[in-house]
């Protein structure tokens, strides 16, 4: 062995130690899909069967104890294929649609861009969904149907969330640097990367319509408004509390907040009409989305674990915040995301048992069930696992 | 085999080999899947067995077992620790749906390796592929910085290797497979291990001198 081969051998002490988050993130995966490919009980007469059959052969019975002796009962044990998700319904209305499931990508767009299963940590189309920028491993990468110009840019850090601004030269996104994540903006050719805020949260941001303002949340919980191209960055004038989400209205002025602590909260500023909090459903309604309608209302998801009822979906006009009642119910597997579609419809991701669908909906009046009129996608994906959507 | 209420009873005698060595290398591997020693604890042939019988706890040990080694082996192909994140646990994602389907009495370590190298090879491949990289002039992205350990040299010199390349290297120097071995991983004849070794150690050589190390 020389000198070199030597190098690299040693190189397996010098490479860093995976991190232990990771490790129990795979640990959760892997039990995840261990736990789905159970089989359910067999009926009683089987194992009757079974237990006669492997009765009737006592040596191997013992044999079988040692391990010398391979006992199989029942069908191959090869299990039986998932069936394959087709690509992505795009709706009347909408130029793409992009779902993020248990960390895998969905994607369809009129375009003629489509991705089924990518493994992808965040992903966000951009206006006319021309582009998608996905964050890939390390790299924030522009993704585009065959013809277009695409790029990839190495972040250094998985990318946890990306906002394409309404003018489509650049995206915003949030990446995990060590124990930090980053909001940082990038031209949309994949060139000239800057750091917008070096310890943010991970809540995705928010373009003002002119592009030239950008809202999140900070490390500290607190809203924060950066100008751009300038990049100062200051807190915006909110009640106390810790922020989960920021929503910039089409109108470009009001900024929608959500509060998930203690309880979902909303609130608008830059409206009159507003003031503090106000508390939509219980102390443990939890928000799963936020967005703004096309009628300038504000469509806001809660759920609370304890409820078995479902998730609920609230319409909150912004001159009048005094939102008492839901106006809509959720199925109780629990709405995901929320997209708005024009005309009182909605694209929702809704969780299932068994994963996530994205149906296109029609936003219900009062306590009605929200409920597909058609169904975009179904998709596997772990229980709990995080989901993102994005329309264009 | 036998029929019994509808169901397949298929009862077969096998010669099976001690745990932890039949079928595969005549060493057996530590518990980060390198060749060297005697397995501790359970040998990965009994968890297997109880992970296929649904024992989470036994799956939970094979995780632990095999994690380290196979970030190790996705991030020596991919160079990013990110990457490596995504690749090692889609690896053990698929390597455990298709856990039912595994004969137990081979080794585990070097069916895992293989999901693990060829994932990240895929996932090089698609990231060119829908970028166009090579159609941009842009050469795969190095170690992320911080990543870089004793001999950080030798760590630029590999992740400037091509991805084909890199995997020989990674499979041969850091997880000690022979190229028997390797060729039965990545699909490929000996010769072809055989050569891009000699070319990716060239390569290596080059690039280490030019870079004063």
């Amino acid at each position: 062995m020389d000198d070199l081969e030597r190098r690299l051998r040693d190189l397996r002490h010098q490479l860093p130690d995976p991190p232990e988050e990771s490790r129990r993130r795979v640990e959760r995966a892997v039990l995840e899909a261990l736990r789905a490919r159970q089989r359910p009980a067999r009926p009683r007469w089987v194992v009757v069967a079974a237990s006669l059959a492997i009765g009737a052969c006592a040596a191997g019975a013992a044999l079988a104890a040692t391990d010398n002796l391979d006992v199989r009962i029942g069908p191959p044990k090869e299990p039986a294929a998932a069936p394959a998700p087709g690509p992505v319904r795009v709706p009347a209305g909408l130029d793409g649609v992009a779902l993020v499931a248990g960390d895998r990508l969905w994607l369809g767009t009129r375009s003629g861009l489509g991705v089924q299963g990518l493994a992808v940590s965040a992903a966000e189309l951009s206006p006319s969904a021309l582009y998608a920028a996905v964050g890939i491993g390390g790299s924030l990468v522009a993704m585009a149907p065959d013809g277009r110009e695409a790029w990839s840019h190495p972040t250094g850090g998985r990318v946890v969330a990306a906002a394409w601004a309404p003018n489509p030269i650049v995206v915003a996104y949030v990446v995990r640097r060590g124990e930090r994540n980053e909001l940082r903006v990038i031209e949309g050719n994949g060139r000239n990367d800057q750091l917008v805020d070096a310890d943010v949260g991970r809540a995705r941001p928010s373009w003002r319509a002119d592009t030239h303002a950008i809202a999140y949340v900070g490390a500290d919980g607190r809203p924060r408004v950066a100008d751009y191209p300038g990049l100062a960055s200051r807190e915006v004038d909110a009640p106390p509390g810790r922020v989960s989400a920021v929503a910039f209205a089409p109108d470009g002025e009001r900024l929608a907040l959500a509060r998930a602590e203690g309880g979902l909260a909303v609130s608008v500023r830059g409206d009159e009409a507003s003031g503090g909090w106000v508390p939509l459903g219980g102390r443990r309604t939890a928000l799963a989305a936020l967005a703004w309608g096309t009628s300038q209302e504000l469509l806001v998801g809660g759920a609370d674990p304890s409820d078995p009822s479902g998730a609920r979906l609230w319409r909150v006009f912004a001159g009048a915040m005094g939102v008492g009642k839901p106006s809509a119910q959720a199925p109780a597997a629990g709405l995901a995301a929320l997209a708005p579609l024009g005309d009182d419809r909605v694209v929702a991701a809704v969780r299932t048992g068994r994963g996530v669908q994205v149906w296109e909906a029609d936003l219900p009046s009062g306590e009605a069930a929200l409920a597909p009129t058609r169904v975009l996608l179904r998709v596997p994906a772990p229980t709990g696992a995080p989901v993102a959507l994005s329309t264009r | 085999m036998e029929r019994a209420a509808g169901r397949t009873v298929d009862i077969r005698t096998r010669a099976v080999p001690a745990e932890g060595g039949g079928g595969g290398p005549a060493t057996a591997r530590h518990d980060d899947g390198r060749r060297a020693g005697v397995e501790r604890g359970p040998s990965d042939a009994r968890l297997v067995r109880r992970a296929q019988r649904g024992s989470r706890d036994a799956a939970a040990a094979l995780v632990a077992r095999h994690w380290p080694a196979a970030h190790r082996a996705a991030l020596g192909v991919t160079g990013s620790a990110a990457s490596a994140d995504d690749v090692a646990q889609d690896a053990f994602e698929r390597a455990f749906a298709g856990l039912a389907g595994f004969d137990a009495r081979r080794p585990f370590a070097p069916w895992l390796h293989r999901i693990v190298v060829n994932r990240a090879l895929d996932l090089l491949r698609r990231e060119r592929r829908l970028v166009g990289l090579d159609a941009l002039g842009e050469g795969p992205a190095g170690p992320d910085r911080g990543d870089e350990g004793g001999d950080p040299a030798a760590l630029r010199a590999l992740a400037a290797l091509d991805p084909d390349r890199r995997a020989v290297v990674v499979l041969r120097y850091l997880l000690d497979y022979r190229p028997p071995e390797i060729a039965e991983m990545l699909g490929i004849p000996v010769g072809t291990v055989n050569s891009r070794l000699g070319r990716a150690l060239a390569e290596l050589r080059a690039r280490l001198e030019a870079d004063g190390g």
